[in-house]
């Protein structure tokens, strides 16, 4: 019954699904095939899809220029630095609030996830003035501890989601035979709750690969620039703009992202669908 | 629970409560001395003239507010916010749904349609604008290229640098990167539907139509709910994708709160006022959030 159905829709299902597929993957296309033309091609006959010579010389100019590799590298950074020290806060905190006994946890919870929503650019002023009065403005640390808070609260709030998963009988058994909790977290919890936190720090990660405001903000030497203000600063304003080498640029900037989670996928949508899914 | 353990249950309580304490003293250290205490400075400084350039720093009272709420631009910049906030949601959602119920049918190679089919969500904000603002450019930018072969436009179009078509030309970029997160979330969904209850609802002799509107969207409801309000939250918050574009203007046509108080704070170094205007920003929030909390909060079960 069903592949009857599906044979009989498959004249609409079909066209539909590449409409679909053509609407997320053209502009991608376009932009990787824009990387693989010269400045001359660009300018020369825009709207032709495909590269008239295909040449990887915009790689080239992007990662020779000297400026690129530093953002890069800071970006890597400071997003990796401030992701595992997410991972390891939310982790704490999220496995105590699934276990704690307490009146008003819910409130407690709700509130934290509430801070995630606190418009970021209004808490940037207040640590705008902070940083630059202790002389922080420039420093990774001051990066760090930024992103950190970006993606920290929801992170709570998602491990909370994975300790709940994980059942009270086995810290039990293991209480009784006489491990203490730190123990018991260390060698029971964490190997469960290591998707849930393999989710945490992905999802801190790409908080902090997707922020403009703060770098541009908190950092303005060139050796400490992050990706997303150092290309706004190299190519946005600009008389005439290398797309070619802005679009191998963006190329670059999206590897890591598409890559960790090609890799990492199923725990991603578990992480950000249970949350709501469940309940 | 076993004898042993009752015996030593008093020694055990304080070092449990110690074990609470110091795993969950970090984050909400962290997060009430790096967000909720200089969000507090924040509202402090919008009471005064706090000026960097200037050198100012004195409590004016409720003179920014009373100036905000006479400055047209303040309404400008909450429309703005609202429209740019809300209509990217109704598209987004729409094109997701659609992929959700696509790719819910599709049974060989899902998992690799998916994967594709959130690309544009997976690739970082800062090149959906890069993107965006090369497929716009007036000169070499493909959309007018299009146009132009399609017949629809004669010459080409500055599409960011129109007041009437920047607000909507920067709505689809927000379209295009967003639709794959209801995607995301609403094929989850669908996955978790009894197929009983569809089965039933065909030998029952409801269409298609039938079936979705009374039997998968009441199912979907509290996804859909959380996954707009958060999609309306984080637009409202936007900066990344707006400021390559558009910097807020032609002519302040799509200056949201967001790009306002970056331009007050960090171009005019007048925190006062940002801040003023952070505080609105704030309220807006704060009206959605307490919705998305009834949701998030409301259904779950209290432990």
């Amino acid at each position: 019954m069903m592949r009857a159905r599906r044979g009989r829709r498959g004249a609409v299902f079909v066209p539909l699904l590449g409409l679909s597929l053509a609407f997320s993957l053209l502009p991608i296309i376009w932009m990787t095939f824009t990387s693989l033309k010269t400045a001359h091609a660009v300018f020369g006959a825009p709207g032709r899809l495909l590269p008239p010579v295909w040449t990887l010389s915009a790689y080239h100019i992007v990662l020779g220029d000297g400026h690129f590799v530093v953002y890069f590298a800071n970006s890597l950074f400071v997003n990796v630095g401030a992701s595992i020290a997410t991972v390891g806060l939310a982790t704490l905190a999220g496995y105590s609030f699934s276990r704690l006994r307490m009146k008003g946890k819910q409130g407690v919870m709700l509130a934290i996830l509430a801070t995630q929503m606190f418009p970021s650019a209004v808490l940037l002023i207040a640590l705008y003035v902070i940083f630059r009065r202790l002389g922080m403005l420039d420093s990774y640390a001051s990066l760090i501890l930024s992103y950190v808070t970006l993606g920290l609260p929801f992170s709570v709030w998602m491990m909370r989601g994975f300790a709940d998963a994980v059942p009270v009988d086995i810290e039990e058994a293991a209480m009784i035979d006489g491990c203490g909790r730190l123990q018991l977290l260390w060698r029971v919890v964490v190997p469960l709750m290591l998707p849930g936190m393999i989710a945490v720090a992905l999802f801190s990660f790409l908080v902090g690969w997707n922020d403009l405001i703060w770098a541009l903000t908190l950092t303005t030497s060139p050796s400490m620039r992050l990706i997303p203000p150092g290309f706004v600063a190299t190519y946005v304003g600009q008389f005439q703009t290398y797309w070619n080498q802005l679009m191998a640029g963006s190329v670059l900037v999206s590897l890591p992202t598409i890559i960790i989670f090609t890799l990492l996928q199923k725990y991603l949508v578990q992480g950000i669908t249970s949350g709501a899914v469940k309940g | 629970m076993t004898g042993a353990s009752r015996l030593s249950r008093l020694g055990m309580r304080r070092r449990e409560r110690l074990f609470f304490a110091a795993t969950v003293l970090p984050a909400v250290s962290v997060i009430g001395f790096v967000i909720v205490a200089p969000l507090l400075i924040s509202i402090s400084y919008s009471f005064t003239d706090f000026n960097l350039i200037e050198g100012t720093h004195a409590f004016v009272g409720l003179a920014n507010y009373r100036r905000l709420l006479a400055d047209p631009t303040f309404y400008q910049s909450l429309w703005n916010t609202l429209l740019l906030g809300v209509s990217p949601v109704v598209g987004a959602f729409f094109v997701g749904f659609g992929q959700a119920l696509l790719l819910n049918e599709a049974v060989a190679g899902r998992s690799l349609m998916r994967g594709l089919t959130l690309l544009p969500w997976v690739i970082p904000q800062i090149v959906v604008s890069f993107l965006f603002l090369f497929m716009y450019n007036p000169s070499v930018g493909v959309v007018n290229v299009l146009l132009r072969d399609l017949g629809v436009i004669h010459q080409f179009v500055p599409w960011l640098a129109l007041p009437a078509t920047a607000p909507p030309a920067v709505a689809i970029a927000y379209v295009w990167t967003e639709a794959p997160f209801f995607m995301l979330m609403l094929l989850a969904g669908l996955q978790t539907i009894p197929p009983e209850i569809v089965e039933a609802a065909v030998v029952d002799g409801a269409s298609w139509w039938q079936r979705l509107l009374h039997i998968i969207v009441p199912e979907l409801r509290r996804i859909i709910a959380i996954s707009t309000i958060l999609m309306v939250i984080w637009n409202f918050n936007n900066f990344t994708i707006i400021w390559p574009l558009t910097e807020g203007g032609p002519v302040n046509a799509t200056l949201t709160f967001a790009v306002w108080v970056y331009r007050q704070a960090f171009q005019n170094f007048d925190l006062g006022t940002a801040c003023t205007i952070g505080v609105a920003w704030l309220i807006l929030l704060l009206v959605v959030t307490f919705f998305y909390l009834r949701v998030v909060g409301g259904e779950e079960p209290v432990t």
